[in-house]
């Protein structure tokens, strides 16, 4: 077993609930970091990444740093994924698999701007909202974009769930204060707001699909993961891509998830995150899509700040800039999904 | 596809606990073998895996 170590480029551990407490995967693990093997962190479907990492000995108190890498092997395509994701840690991506988003990714644009567009068509004969407003979700991969997107819109929540191939969206239909009609004051009025949130994959070689959607954005929520200081880091790459692609304009907000895990697994606190939004005029929020922690105020705070500006600006503008993304309220039922 | 443990300099060794994730590695292992990569997988070695 140790030849293998000893004589293998990567290691890779597959984690797993009782990998620390198998005697023989320790003595692996150990061999490998002596030796200063590059080790990659796997995990099977299923499997709760943070229960598992929380057993390991204090030797062994680096495993975990990196995000772990899912190995879905009910799915095809996803367990191509896995492999691509195997590969591109260790650095041999280029030569085996594709740099760039693939047949999937492209696949999953263009499902995604159908289903889209089918429900704009339907809606143009039963406007139910008096605005559309399109959000964005945007971080690295694994922060929990999706599930913070889940647990807004369907109160739901997964422990574990497929990455976010491309780009999808969802829609929720929601009620901001104020009204569209300059002459009527803000605080006595209601509007109803359809959001259009799109969730983007934060895997690199899809950027070039979502990057595409940002020059339609008009609020962006950039969520970082609290037990993962990369992402947080990475934040600042995040906000210069929306610096160079999305309108000047767009309303911003940080969002550091999973703040519900347990103190020590915490790699950010909160006062980081804070300065952060505050160096780039950001509004800021801890969240948990698993307790639902602010999820409500972080879309809702956006959604408000967004129409506030919508309103703003469709007072300055001689045509009504409002035109654009106000509709008038049909006689249909209600619902927005 | 190379034989299995068959000689390293290998590209990646999977340390995992067979029991619980014997079937994903073994298929991912396969993935990786296909792609042309060399494996170290001890699922051969049946005294460690009767003790995992």
């Amino acid at each position: 077993m140790m030849e293998g170590v000893e004589n293998s480029e990567h290691f890779l551990l597959v984690l797993s609930e009782s990998y620390f407490k198998s005697e023989y995967c320790c003595m692996e693990l150990r061999c490998a970091k002596a030796v200063g093997k590059h080790i990659i962190l796997c995990h099977s479907e299923g499997l709760n990444v943070g229960a598992a990492l929380r057993v390991r000995p204090r030797e062994f108190s680096d495993i975990g740093d990196e995000a772990s890498i899912q190995l879905i092997i009910t799915d095809p395509e996803y367990r191509a994924i896995a492999l691509k994701k195997i590969l591109k840690h260790a650095g041999i991506e280029a030569t085996t698999a594709a740099s760039g988003p693939g047949e999937e990714g492209y696949k999953a644009a263009f499902a995604a701007n159908e289903r889209a567009a089918v429900q704009e068509r339907a809606d143009t004969n039963t406007k139910q909202y008096d605005a559309q407003v399109k959000l964005m979700m945007l971080g690295d991969t694994s922060v929990g974009k999706t599930s913070v997107l889940n647990r807004f819109v369907d109160d739901d929540f997964k422990v574990n769930i497929i990455p976010t191939i491309g780009i999808d969206f969802k829609i929720k239909t929601v009620k901001v204060q104020g009204s569209l009609d300059p002459k009527k004051h803000r605080s006595e009025h209601t509007s109803k707001v359809k959001l259009q949130i799109w969730d983007t994959a934060g895997q690199e070689r899809f950027r070039t699909i979502t990057q595409a959607y940002y020059r339609g954005a008009m609020g962006i929520i950039l969520v970082y993961d609290v037990t993962n200081s990369k992402t947080w880091k990475n934040s600042r790459e995040w906000i210069s891509q929306i610096a160079a692609n999305a309108p000047q304009t767009v309303s911003k907000m940080l969002v550091g998830n999973k703040a519900d895990m347990e103190p020590e697994m915490r790699q950010v606190t909160k006062k980081q995150g804070e300065a952060l939004a505050e160096e780039y005029g950001m509004a800021f929020f801890e969240t948990s899509a698993k307790t639902g922690q602010n999820i409500e105020r972080v879309f809702m705070d956006l959604t408000q700040m967004v129409f506030d500006r919508l309103r703003s600006e469709g007072l300055k503008l001689p045509d009504g800039g409002l035109k654009l993304t106000a509709a008038p309220r049909g006689k249909g039922r209600g619902g927005c999904c | 596809m190379a034989k299995r443990n068959g000689g390293g300099p290998w590209t990646f060794f999977f340390s995992h606990v067979q029991r619980e994730s014997g079937r994903a590695v073994a298929l991912i292992a396969g993935d990786v073998e296909k792609s042309g990569r060399k494996v170290w997988l001890d699922v051969n070695m049946s005294d460690r895996r009767a003790r995992r």
